[in-house]
């Protein structure tokens, strides 16, 4: 049982896996085909015969691969170096010291749960609609609404108690999702922002800009309730991004384009201020970096940002080089405690990532390449987001069944490939869609404010999965 | 209007102790007879006494059903069979039939003999109660007297868990029970036909829950028991004799296989024969994996659990042992548990709900000084893990039940009632929904198609004048007459009816009086009305007749002339039953104005 094994998906690299993790994996993977006479799994974890002599040793003579590179069975292996990339052929574990074997063009089935590995937590859960919005309204409780058909439902889930308990934590079984509070609404929810201090939440149906406000409810009542509406400014047809600050009485920053932003007190239904441009571009998001000043990113990858106490001209920064005219941006600032030490992300639809400054918006703090295979159809439901804990870490989301985290600070000022720090894609391996049917994106995800590496993420078929991840070993010198 | 009434006295708006009086038809059903776990006194059991204050219960209940064999479904019975008093037929599944004996009598030991409480029922209450028992079949429509059947369907949940189906001609109920819509290793899904109930009532234990995937909750349990094998440790297991527990030990067996693992498995020693013999017995009663590998290996013969032995306890390195009872309250779990508190090495792992008082319940609530019998206290240093696999449906499959039932009105029972306004706003999107607290009554109007039987010339006359037969979808209106005679109701023609009730036939004529003023004679008078009418009724046969009458069709026409004034004349006008309904009458009556202006006119 020491002997490890790990095959390589023949798309993408994954990391070593230690041996604990590993029994875990092959129990996973087992318990699945159960005790039917079904084929053993593509992947057979404890080589026969001839699967063995098809691995290629290379005798290197003690060289050691610096970088080491991780690769599927496209990759050559041999010694890495920076100029020629192979593939380490000489990986041990990194716990037992055995070797780790490969199989050339194996990928693990399906039905195998190796994506179980490296969590400390995972709950799985399966909502009767799929929801595009998550966002927390408070520190236990998450916000969710429907999207897919006419009339949706608005649902407050408290999380599994066991995820928050630190004392006697096997003492507690409470591990499901409970609706605290639910509600009805007439339209499809795109946007949900939830005012903090309040107990109102503000949605928008990605058809117009118009605004819901809903009234969460207290612990009297498990009801959400429609509780008024804000009128947006503009005819759209891609509905208002909303923003919120904590402010008494509540007030949400929306606006469809550049144009037509605004801050509005949600009981008067007054204007606060406006945001001043010329251009009406398309938004992509709203969001304040501190009290008052705030981003307006626009899909062509322009970002605004202005002052709600001021009335003086915003600060637009240009587009990062790259962006064509097809290209869409998603933007995420980091919340630090000082402006000046708030990065910004900007991610297009190529999968450019460029971090930049808020001081400097023309300037490139870092960047990289992802590798996204684009539907164009389905780029809605991108999301990036910065990790509210890890420094430097950001989470992307929305191109496929996959939730990507990154670490910006091992980007540089030259283009490079990313490499993902962790992929959850817990979404895709145990979705229950059939073959056939279209492919799982994620349409959402949340990092946990408080706990560095926990996540919440949502996709279309409904899932729900609440996870926090281990970071891997750094697999460098073996 | 028909009413269908569903009165819970334990269960509305409450978990535990479920009990609900149904009365469907002029039928009185009991639904489950349950106690509550987290109480030992009055509230126990449900409050009988609502449906009689005096005497026994057999005359106002038609039967009792139980949907399975956990005691906050069954617990009360021998005290409502053999202490408040029911002779009647209890329904069960046969599983059900067989465990439920097993756990109401380690109950009564433990509340008897270990609580010392009197006042409970006595194991020889129990075998006589069980006497009264029919075991019933999956889908075997039972009638239980001449117009109450019942049928029963699979609910998964525990082994021998039954939804019923309680029917009184077209009139039904669908009573769930505890069910479960998604499938586990060694149970299927709750599954019904669309059979329409006027009423389903479901549990909503977990109305308002989001479960955690059954593989996550199955991962975190093998890692655990993993985890403390890999150190050298020990796992105890508490269970109850059937339910989980053989989920539990499919799932480790498979582990132990997969993973190669030597490590011992141990069950308590009677449970294993007993278990498995239930489970051999009750094959149909599993899911299809189990029922389909059966021929080659049965899935309860477990190549890697083996039965315990008490010496085993104390047997060097890394065991894991499943033991009963499952609260930790006697026997072998406690003595194997009382050898291993004091290891940290070893763990715990309580898969089920403990009742106040046991040492299961003490130890869950993270007490860790325990005190035993003899004034010596444990100290517990072992793990305590508590992982309930219960299986119950969420909202999400109560919404699947509904839709594979489609019934007229929901009625939630088994959930708490406090904050399930929003899963009733949802379900009364499209169905009334109710949800009565215990004594409370929730009334149901129902629309019953009453069956009438018509006679062969009845239908044939109504054809001759209706034309070709009616459309069966569209309504139409016949004359006859219906006859309620004993149970049976009969459409006939009316003459028919007189013969058969041997009346007589009575005829009813309207009459009229037109007073004008006409110097003529009588016969004279008759005759320019005759003329008159001649004139202006055309294509109507008008007849003089000799004895001093005009007919119009069947209508008679009569002239007197009044004593006091010669010129006054009464115009008498006499027409049947027959004739006020029919196209001649409306045609006179249209006419009859203009008699007036006519002889006004002379």
């Amino acid at each position: 049982m020491n002997s490890v094994a790990t095959t390589f998906c023949a798309a993408k690299p994954e990391q070593p896996i230690s041996v604990s993790e590993d029994i875990d994996a092959l129990l996973e993977e087992l318990l699945e085909d159960d005790y039917s006479n079904s084929p053993q799994p593509k992947t057979e974890p404890f080589p026969k015969g001839p699967k063995t002599e098809k691995l290629l040793w290379s005798h290197s003579g003690g060289r050691k691969c610096c970088p080491v590179f991780i690769g599927g069975s496209s990759v050559t292996n041999g010694v890495g170096t920076a100029t020629s990339k192979r593939s380490c052929d000489q990986l041990r574990c990194t716990s037992c010291d055995f070797q780790v074997l490969m199989f050339d063009d194996s990928e693990w089935d399906v039905s195998c749960d190796y994506l179980f590995l490296r969590y400390k937590d995972l709950h799985v859960f399966q909502l009767e609609n799929p929801t595009r919005v998550i966002e927390w309204t408070s520190e236990k409780t998450v916000c969710v609404a429907g999207y897919s058909s006419p009339r949706n439902e608005i649902l407050e889930l408290r999380l599994p108690l066991k995820l928050f308990a630190d004392e006697n934590k096997g003492l507690c079984a409470e591990r499901d999702f409970k609706v605290v509070h639910g509600g009805f609404t007439e339209g499809p929810v795109r946007h949900l922002r939830h005012v903090p201090g309040s107990r109102c939440a503000v949605t928008n149906d990605g058809r117009s800009s118009d605004l819901q406000v809903w009234d969460l409810g207290g612990d009297d009542s498990d009801v959400i309730r429609r509780a008024g509406s804000v009128e947006g400014r503009s005819v759209s047809d891609t509905g208002s991004r909303i923003a919120a600050r904590l402010s008494a009485p509540p007030q949400v920053l929306h606006g469809a384009r550049s144009s037509d932003v605004q801050l509005t007190q949600l009981t008067s239904g007054q204007t606060l201020c406006k945001l001043d441009t010329d251009s009406a571009e398309l938004l992509s998001s709203l969001q304040f970096v501190s009290d008052s000043v705030f981003l307006a990113s626009c899909c062509n990858g322009c970002i605004y940002v202005a002052d709600t106490r001021t009335s003086a001209a915003p600060q637009r920064s240009t587009p990062p080089p790259r962006s064509g005219d097809s290209v869409c941006w998603w933007s995420d600032a980091s919340i630090a405690s000082q402006l000046s030490s708030t990065r910004i992300v900007r991610l297009s639809s190529s999968g450019d990532m460029v971090v930049t400054d808020l001081r400097n918006l023309g300037g490139i703090v870092s960047q990289a390449q992802l590798d996204v295979q684009t539907h164009p159809c389905q780029l809605e439901d991108v999301s990036v987001s910065w990790s509210p804990v890890l420094d430097g870490c950001i989470a992307v989301s929305g191109f496929d069944g996959v939730v990507q985290i990154y670490n910006t600070r091992l980007w540089r000022t030259e283009l490079q490939d990313a490499q993902p720090l962790f992929q959850h894609c817990g979404h895709m391996v145990l979705s229950e869609q059939t073959a056939g049917s279209a492919p799982i994106v994620v349409t959402s995800h949340l990092w946990h404010p408080e706990r560095p590496r926990m996540l919440l993420s949502a996709a279309s078929d409904g899932s729900v999965h609440v996870w926090d991840w281990v970071e891997p070993e750094t697999t460098g010198d073996l | 209007m028909p009413e269908i009434k569903v009165t819970p006295l334990g269960a509305g708006q409450d978990v535990g102790r479920s009990c609900i009086l149904v009365s469907i038809g002029g039928k009185n059903i009991m639904l489950d007879c349950g106690m509550h776990m987290g109480y030992n006194d009055d509230r126990r059991f449900p409050d009988f006494s609502y449906v009689t204050q005096n005497g026994r219960l057999t005359d106002f209940l038609d039967c009792v059903i139980i949907s399975h064999f956990h005691l906050d479904h069954c617990g009360a019975l021998p005290y409502m069979s053999e202490m408040v008093g029911y002779d009647g037929p209890i329904y069960m599944t046969h599983p059900t039939k067989a465990i439920c004996p097993i756990l109401l009598e380690d109950f009564r030991k433990i509340t008897v003999d270990k609580k010392g409480e009197t006042n409970f029922f006595t194991s020889q209450m129990i075998k006589d109660c069980m006497k009264k028992v029919v075991p019933l079949n999956l889908h075997q429509t039972v009638q239980v007297d001449d117009e109450l059947e019942i049928k029963a369907y699979y609910a998964g949940h525990v082994l021998g868990a039954a939804m019923v189906q309680i029917k009184v001609g077209s009139e039904s109920v669908v009573y769930t029970g505890d069910y479960n819509m998604t499938p586990d290793r060694h149970l299927g899904a709750a599954w019904i036909d669309k059979c329409r109930p006027d009423i389903l009532i479901s549990e909503s234990t977990y109305a308002t829950t989001i479960r955690d995937s059954k593989r996550c909750r199955e991962r975190d349990f093998l890692k655990k028991v993993h985890e403390s094998i890999e150190r050298g440790g020990k796992v105890l297991i508490p269970v109850f004799a059937l339910g989980r527990a053989q989920e539990l030990c499919i799932l480790l067996e498979t582990f132990w296989e997969r993973m190669n693992l030597k490590a011992p498995i141990y069950f308590s020693t009677g449970l294993t024969e007993k278990a498995n013999h239930y489970y051999k017995l009750f094959i149909t009663w599993t899911n299809q994996k189990i029922r389909k590998t059966f021929v080659q290996r049965n899935m309860f013969e477990f190549k890697h659990i083996k039965a315990f032995d008490r010496s085993y306890a104390d047997n060097p390195g890394p065991m894991v042992v499943f033991a009963t009872p499952g609260m930790l309250h006697a026997g072998q779990s406690l003595q194997i548990f009382k050898k291993w508190a004091g290891n940290e090495k070893n763990m715990v792992i309580m898969p089920g709900y403990c009742v106040q008082g046991t040492i299961g319940h003490k130890i869950l609530n993270g007490q860790r000084k325990l005190e035993m019998e003899g004034r010596a206290t444990l100290d517990v240093k072992l793990q305590v893990e508590y992982m309930s696999f219960s299986a119950h449906a969420d909202a999400k499959g109560i919404m699947q039940l509904i839709r594979m039932a489609e019934p007229r009105n929901m009625l939630l029972v088994h959930g708490e009632a406090a904050k399930m306004e929003f899963l009733k706003g949802k379900i009364e999107q499209e169905f009334n929904c109710y949800m009565p607290a215990n004594g409370e009554t929730a009334m149901v109007t129902t629309n019953p198609s009453v069956p009438v039987d018509m006679s062969l010339n009845l239908l044939k006359r109504e054809m001759a004048l209706g034309g070709p037969l009616p459309d069966p979808k569209k309504p139409r209106t016949m004359h006859g007459t219906l006859i309620m005679k004993e149970n049976s109701l009969k459409l006939v023609s009316s003459e028919q009816a007189l013969k058969e009730l041997g009346l007589n036939e009575h005829q009813l004529r309207f009459t009229c009086r037109v007073q004008l003023q006409d110097p003529h004679s009588d016969p004279d008078t008759l005759h320019r009305v005759y003329t008159h009418l001649k004139s202006v009724l055309k294509g109507y046969t008008i007849q003089h007749l000799p004895d001093g009458t005009v007919m119009v069709e069947s209508i008679v026409i009569k002239v007197s002339s009044s004593a006091e004034d010669v010129n006054a004349k009464v115009l008498l006008l006499s027409w049947s039953y027959q004739v006020q309904q029919s196209p001649t009458y409306l045609f006179f009556r249209r006419f009859r104005p203009r008699f007036g202006i006519f002889f006004g006119n002379v």
